[in-house]
């Protein structure tokens, strides 16, 4: 049975007659919010052509409970519809379901293990991407939580052990995460080829992550630093054959296989490292933010039969400024830049791919308790972190393009 | 009488803890530490974050900002990976809880009126 957006609404109004968490009893508890943006992007489609002449086809809808059995074995899980014109289409999907057993914990430290499906702590904001209150503003950092791996990247079917510490009053947070994820196999072959491929499917990832996060004493604790590894390879299966790949080119005018190298594609599998370093300082009413991503991928590709590697490094970074004017109000200014290393693969609708670099600007209001609504303006040069959809190859994309967002946000 | 926020600290009479630094209550409230040195599963009350005793209690009390432990907690609910502390609304509300629940640790205004609890003072530095 496939849900949609709709009866998942119908069903989180049904259920939170009040403002506050749903507590069935003592030990469980049902949240959940709703997010409705409109969004015009004059310039480039955004995740579809529907934002050109502004869009409402932009909601998030979250449901989530948690279980205590024990003081020291919960279940958790949350249900999540995304929809984002023609990238998302605001299928239910199971965001995370887990099992946590705390093994240990004293005064000054803890340890422990939950398995299922769990979210990926990568960076300051991979795990709260799609949640809409814990977002500084829209969206997260585009240079940074940049579409291409999202759905990958966003959790792990596996094994998550963690743990705290207190060392002289220094707060260390680790996490340790092994699994496989199911991978969104068109955002990946956009990602390596800027076109869907003629036959495959990206195959499940293997996904190896480790995070720590360290907030030192001295600075009253308003400094937070975060480092955070994350080891994954991806592959197409089930792509056309040499003898296919072959025959079609034997059909296609001459060069084709240059000009649109991914009509011959008869294998790829992406190595990727990527290495995330953050650091976040709180003073009084402002928060600063910035993060730096390092991505080193190794690509393996065949094109009708032939052999063609490279390595690629991709680094990108952000400033944040957050400034909490009243309790109810905050306000965004960020400036973030990516390089995808992609230098001269060149396409013929989108030759503004290797980079993008953009200001954002936004505010929050927390109008009534458990609402908000967010607005954003982004400003950018380059396309490296426009949302892809199928058909986008249609369109001849702009080297300076912005966007403009509204949201209304509920959350219980 | 603290010059900051005039709030005191409440917890159940069974913890005898008596070493709670400004790190340790900040790790309390953060939810990161989930058990007191005697074993008993701690449970956390406050006061809706929007609420002036709220925010004052966090400034003084834990050396940070309302926001930011909004976002932490938020954080933990919608990952998964933790329980946010239970919200209660009257300052007599919070009393009977911290009384009546095992391991409770919350917070009142410092004129309110209590007894059969632990109080930990004005303000912990």
């Amino acid at each position: 049975m496939r849900i949609h957006t709709k009866e998942l609404l119908v069903l989180a109004l049904l259920i939170s007659p009040q403002a506050n968490a749903i507590e069935l009893n003592n030990t469980t508890q049902i949240h959940g919010f709703l997010s409705q943006a409109a969004v015009y992007s004059p310039d480039n489609p955004y995740a579809g052509t529907d934002a050109d002449n502004g869009s409402v086809k932009f909601r998030e809808i979250g449901l989530n409970g948690y279980s205590e059995l024990t003081p020291d074995f919960r279940l958790a899980g949350q249900i999540l519809s995304r929809q984002r014109d023609e990238s998302d289409d605001g299928d239910v999907r199971v965001d995370f379901l887990l099992a946590d057993y705390l093994v240990w914990s004293d005064h000054s430290s803890s340890f422990g293990l939950r398995a299922g499906r769990v979210k990926n702590t990568i960076g300051f904001y991979n795990s709260i991407r799609d949640i809409p209150s814990a977002r500084p503003g829209y969206n997260v950092p585009d240079s940074i939580y940049f579409d291409a791996f999202r759905d990958s990247l966003l959790s792990t079917d596996g094994i998550n052990l963690y743990g705290t510490a207190l060392l002289d009053n220094n707060q260390l947070t680790w996490e340790l995460t092994a699994g496989r994820k199911d991978v969104k196999s068109e955002d990946f072959e956009y990602f390596a080829f800027g076109y869907p491929v003629r036959k495959g499917e990206a195959d499940d990832a293997p996904i190896y992550l480790l995070n720590v996060n360290f907030v030192p004493d001295i600075l009253n604790n308003d400094l937070r630093l975060g480092i955070s590894l994350v080891d994954t390879e991806i592959e197409l299966e089930n792509t056309q054959s040499v003898a296919e790949a072959q025959m079609a080119l034997m059909t296609a005018p001459p060069g084709d296989a240059l000009t649109n190298p991914h009509l011959y594609v008869t294998g790829a599998k992406i190595e990727a490292l990527y290495a995330t370093f953050s650091a976040q300082y709180n003073y009084k009413n402002w928060i600063f933010t910035s993060e730096y991503l390092h991505l080193n991928a190794k690509f393996m590709g065949e094109f009708a039969g032939m052999p063609a590697n490279n390595r690629q490094k991709s680094h990108g970074y952000y400033f944040q400024v957050e400034w909490l004017s009243t309790p109810n109000t905050t306000w965004l200014a960020r400036y973030e830049e990516l390089d995808l290393g992609t230098n001269g693969s060149e396409i013929n609708y989108n030759p503004h791919r290797d980079y993008g670099k953009g200001w954002t600007v936004g505010g929050r209001w927390m109008f009534a308790d458990n609402w908000s609504i967010t607005g954003q303006a982004s400003f950018n040069e380059g396309t490296a972190w426009l949302p892809s959809y199928r058909g986008i190859e249609e369109k001849q994309l702009q080297k300076y393009w912005n966007y403009y967002v509204l949201s209304l946000s509920y959350q219980f | 009488m603290s010059a900051f926020g005039e709030t005191k600290l409440l917890i159940h009479q069974g913890i005898q803890t008596q070493n709670l630094d400004t790190a340790y209550l900040n790790q309390i409230f953060a939810m990161q530490v989930r058990k007191w040195p005697n074993g008993t599963p701690i449970h956390v009350f406050v006061f809706p974050s929007s609420s002036k005793l709220h925010r004052d209690f966090v400034v003084s009390h834990l050396n940070t900002q309302a926001h930011q432990l909004d976002r932490i907690w938020n954080r933990m609910l919608f990952t998964g990976t933790g329980k946010p502390p239970t919200v209660v609304n009257s300052e007599n509300d919070m009393y009977l809880r911290i009384l009546n629940t095992p391991g409770a640790i919350g917070y009142v205004s410092a004129a309110y009126p209590v007894k059969d609890v632990r109080v930990l003072g004005e303000k912990q530095k």
